[in-house]
């Protein structure tokens, strides 16, 4: 499989949030305001690519010559979660207009299952070094047109009339639910 | 057994790498703000809980620094939080934490105190009434018994009483005023919950103006004024007036009040404080 088809394999067929059902919680919480879910899908997008590549390194480099491969899932979380950490540091000293637009998501993200799940299914999947980078970007991609999509229809369904016992939360995941339906159409496509 | 050492030892020295290099990057790049944001941030309870509509505490702080948000925009500090953000972003005075401020109701004309001029049987909404005839009630300045007010009460704090008037929980009450803006004859004020003396009536008219048709409303027989210590109770034209910052909540006046206009609100301060409770937490009569 190219670089390309990987790319769009991931956002479209393999979207994390309709077709994995993956980072569910950021999904929901963040996609009431088309502002607050763009910011969203930036820091996503940071921390999915660093922490595909890192995860790529630490999995051929530590875990794979110790023989530690079973201690994948720990291994990842502490090292996706401390990189984020620094990378947050450095982003405040380089640059704090950038770090105030993501700061607020960076922390909440950290080793969240998206992030912690495009790491595991690129070694699953035994992907090259740049295969599971473009893998990483493209699940953040995917979750960022996912959480921008939803947050449109989030911001309708506040002026819409629900019935009281569907009214907040409850019409909210319908709604999912029927996105992700529209997102299983993707399935039919065969990508070479 | 070397299999665990392995694992145990990797992870441990992954973690030690890991704790270290974040150390040497904290020590390169330290963190070099320390100004409104994170005083404010200092104070909210860091939960991320998004309750007040932004994406976290952090967030939150942000909007406050800016001055674009309340003291009360966090709905999980409740009032110490509210009385915390007030001195911080210049509402309050710093030192005291400000009185909640709670809704007084002022008129105590019930449906036996005041009866009814005849039946209305308009739109069940006091500005409808206040709108066409002037509702059912006999006086013209007080309560229309409709309860707008309490429909419009967001958490319930308000409710109808049985003579007809508005009667408040103050234990429910956010302090909104939602049910001051929507009374279409301002009797309701929100008032600091530690002036308890206050005067519940609104009525301009004459001692026998008021007689005609309520038996609880300020007659202007100027009792009080006499009877206060502190010359805190003025007259305004025929209704009594309380200086707040004067008043010592000694009560005289609200004893001599033939029509008992001049009330003790919100419970009595004084016996909420030899009880040991709060200011907020405390239910009162309204």
């Amino acid at each position: 499989m190219g670089l390309a088809s990987l790319f769009f394999a991931g956002v479209l067929i393999d979207n994390f949030v309709f077709s994995r059902f993956l980072g569910l919680c950021p999904f929901l919480g963040v996609s009431r305001r088309l502002e607050a879910a763009i910011g969203m899908g930036m820091a996503v997008t940071f921390v999915m690519t660093v922490s595909s590549g890192t995860a790529w390194v630490a999995e051929h480099y530590f875990l794979a010559p110790f023989g530690l491969t079973y201690l994948r899932t720990i291994a990842y979380i502490i090292i996706i979660a401390s990189l984020v950490q620094g990378a947050e540091m450095v982003l405040g000293w380089v640059s704090p207009v950038l770090q105030a637009s993501l700061g607020t998501y960076l922390p909440l993200i950290t080793t969240n299952c998206a992030v912690l799940g495009v790491a595991l299914l690129n070694a699953q999947a035994g992907y090259g070094f740049w295969q599971s980078v473009v893998h990483g970007v493209a699940g953040a991609v995917g979750f960022g047109l996912a959480l921008f999509l939803f947050a449109g229809v989030r911001e309708r369904l506040e002026l819409a009339d629900v019935p009281p016992a569907l009214a907040g939360m409850p019409v909210v995941f319908l709604a999912a639910g029927l996105a992700s339906l529209a997102f299983l159409g993707f399935q039919g496509w065969a990508v070479h | 057994m070397e299999e665990m050492l392995t694992a145990t030892g990797g992870l441990f020295v992954l973690g030690l790498l890991l704790g270290a290099g974040l150390e040497l990057v904290n020590r390169r790049f330290p963190v070099r703000k320390e100004g409104k944001v994170d005083r404010f941030r200092a104070l909210l309870p860091g939960v991320n809980c998004g309750a007040c509509g932004t994406a976290g505490c952090d967030a939150l702080a942000a909007v406050l620094a800016r001055g674009e948000a309340g003291p009360r925009a966090c709905p999980v500090g409740g009032e110490e939080l509210a009385g915390k953000l007030a001195v911080m972003l210049g509402i309050a005075p710093a030192g005291e934490a400000a009185a909640p401020l709670l809704p007084v109701v002022r008129c105590r004309g019930g449906r036996v105190a005041s009866p009814a001029r005849g039946i209305y049987r308009g739109i069940g909404d006091c500005r409808a009434a206040v709108g066409t005839g002037g509702g059912g009630t006999a006086c013209v300045h007080g309560c229309l018994r409709l309860g707008t007010c309490w429909e419009a009460c967001p958490t319930g704090a308000l409710r109808g009483g049985g003579d007809g008037l508005p009667v408040l929980q103050a234990a429910a009450c956010t302090g909104c005023g939602i049910c001051a803006r929507v009374c279409p004859r301002n009797l309701i004020a929100m008032h600091p919950a530690d002036k308890t003396v206050q005067v519940r009536c609104l009525s301009p008219a004459t001692g026998a103006g008021v007689r005609a048709v309520c038996s609880a409303g300020c007659t202007g027989c100027r009792r009080c004024e006499k009877v206060c210590p502190v010359g805190a109770v003025g007259m305004t034209g025929f209704l009594a007036a309380i200086d707040d910052a004067r008043c010592r909540l000694c009560g005289a006046c609200v004893e001599v009040c033939p029509t008992g206009a001049v009330v003790r609100a919100f419970g009595c301060a004084a016996e909420r404080e030899r009880a040991g409770l709060s200011l907020t937490n405390q239910g009162g009569e309204a």
